[in-house]
């Protein structure tokens, strides 16, 4: 038995794992938050995470570095740990090395980057000079960017796995891209995070790419929870359903994460902000009961018809 | 060609607009007080440009030169690389504009190329002298009302690279040869990316 069927055996015969396999740890202020876990290695992530694409963006200026390191703080204080970005995001990586706190944000920090060049040779490379940005000594997941190159570079990833100097491996698609490869490259190799896009509006990932993750035991980060901010500014132009109080949900982001991480094989969801109000509404969704099977129909069928 | 039609240019875009119009306060504040002799030169090449003296063609072009090498290296090179891993190969491309700007200021055969009797159609009078006055002046204004921007955030002639080009090609219009229109093939070639950049905003 693999080490990771081995482990969602014991999770699943001890009964810590619930439908939909949510477990409950708690932030800095003692607050409940749900999590779930990593199933190839029991590893337990807060179900929201952070991204990096366009928010950590910006041009060296003091100002808005003390603005995105609040930011960081709000979001580790808030229960907070996946960070994800990629060396394609621009300035991204060395602005989150500059943003995060070394102590004791850094110490909470899940840290997620990508490996995005189409030569396998300079794969290594590109890895160390992110590692360097990100101040990091190793990261904990490492994925293949969009598929580029995805057979040389899951060598070079699978190797550093094995040498202890990376804890898990991934890879990325979005937009619904490439989806027939990806499904190949889950059946295949011995991957542990999958990234790719899912929200209310984009639920292709639910035919094929979500059943394979929950059978191989393949974590999923939701990328594009929000289709670039135009899903939730969208939302906001109509008032919140009723039952959104059933689910403490008191914001629409709220509510479309929890949409997403209530799916039984998502293990968590990366919305992107610069505002700390907006995080404060991304983080609210950590928290709370989630949508059954009925209430995410009814979450879907509002949504068609909004 | 499928996986190629499913990018938008708002996927292409890896950068906020607050990011962006960032970069034109950075530069304008780093830059500070290069403005006044920068505006200054403006308007005396517009001045020698209306003289259509012989020297003036010469001055403007090699003058237009160091702008698009100054606004490659600047913009480019320090500050736009920072947010956009292609900006650098823009670079490239305003100081081939430079070149190509010297080249007819110094190499060229002069002979033809700066003949002052050379009569310029009206509408090419026109056309010139509004797009420089528009980028020269107006251009900087509009942004700033349209993107609802702080005056800091200006984006002038030699210091941006819009209103650089628009001016450019105003200039362009009214060298005499028809030769020249190769000067203006870059600064159309920018404005479209900036277009479609703002498009996506």
């Amino acid at each position: 038995m693999k080490r990771r069927q081995f482990i969602q055996t014991v999770l699943a015969t001890t009964g810590v794992v619930i439908a939909p396999n949510l477990l409950a740890a708690k932030n800095e202020n003692g607050a409940k938050i749900n999590t779930k876990v990593i199933p190839s290695s029991g590893e337990i992530l807060p179900v929201i995470g952070l991204g990096s694409f366009v928010n950590f963006n910006f041009p060296d200026d003091a100002e808005t570095i003390s603005q995105r390191t609040q930011l960081l703080d709000k979001f580790f204080i808030m229960g907070g740990k996946l960070i994800d970005s990629s060396p394609m995001y621009g300035s991204a990586e060395k602005n989150l090395g500059l943003c995060i706190r070394p102590d004791p944000a850094k110490s909470k920090l899940f840290s997620a980057t990508k490996v995005w060049t189409s030569s396998v040779e300079n794969g290594a490379k590109e890895i160390e000079t992110s590692r360097q940005l990100w101040k990091e000594d190793k990261f904990d997941l490492l994925q293949v960017h969009n598929l580029l190159s995805w057979q040389g570079h899951l060598e070079t990833l699978l190797e550093m796995k094995q040498q202890k100097q990376l804890r898990y491996v991934g890879i990325t698609t979005s937009h619904g891209r490439r989806h027939n490869d990806l499904e190949d490259i889950m059946l295949t190799q011995p991957i542990d995070f999958v990234q790719a896009t899912y929200n209310v509006r984009d639920r292709e990932i639910e035919q094929r790419i979500l059943p394979i993750a929950k059978e191989r035991g393949i974590a999923i980060i939701a990328n594009r929870p929000f289709q670039r901010g135009a899903l939730v500014d969208w939302a906001n132009k109509y008032p919140l359903p009723d039952f959104a109080k059933e689910l403490d949900c008191d914001n629409w982001a709220s509510l479309l994460l929890k949409y997403i991480i209530s799916h039984p094989a998502v293990t968590c969801a990366i919305p992107a902000t610069t505002r700390i109000d907006h995080l404060v509404e991304n983080m609210s969704a950590l928290s709370g009961p989630m949508p059954d099977k009925a209430t995410r129909t009814k979450i879907q069928n509002m949504v068609a018809h909004l | 060609m499928d996986f190629l039609q499913s990018f938008s240019l708002r996927d292409l875009l890896i950068f906020s607009p607050e990011s962006y119009f960032k970069l034109f306060e950075l530069s304008n504040k780093a830059l500070w007080p290069l403005h006044i002799p920068f505006g200054l030169l403006a308007i005396i090449a517009i001045v020698v440009l209306y003289k259509r003296q012989h020297f003036a063609t010469q001055f403007y072009l090699a003058w237009l030169g160091l702008v698009w090498g100054f606004v490659g290296y600047s913009y480019f090179g320090v500050f736009y690389s920072q947010i956009s891993t292609y900006a650098h190969y823009v670079n490239y491309f305003f100081w081939a504009e430079a070149l190509l700007l010297f080249l007819y200021a110094f190499v060229a055969n002069h002979e033809s190329i700066y003949s002052i009797k050379t009569p310029l159609g009206k509408w090419r009078i026109i056309s010139g002298y509004s797009l420089i006055v528009y980028g020269v002046f107006i251009h900087p204004m509009v942004s700033l009302f349209i993107w609802n921007q702080s005056i800091i955030r200006l984006e002038l002639f030699s210091i941006a690279p819009d209103p650089t080009a628009i001016a450019t090609i105003g200039f362009t219009l009214l060298l005499p040869a028809r030769g020249y229109l190769i000067l203006v093939v870059i600064p159309s070639l920018w404005l479209l990316l900036s277009i479609m950049t703002y498009q996506a905003f």
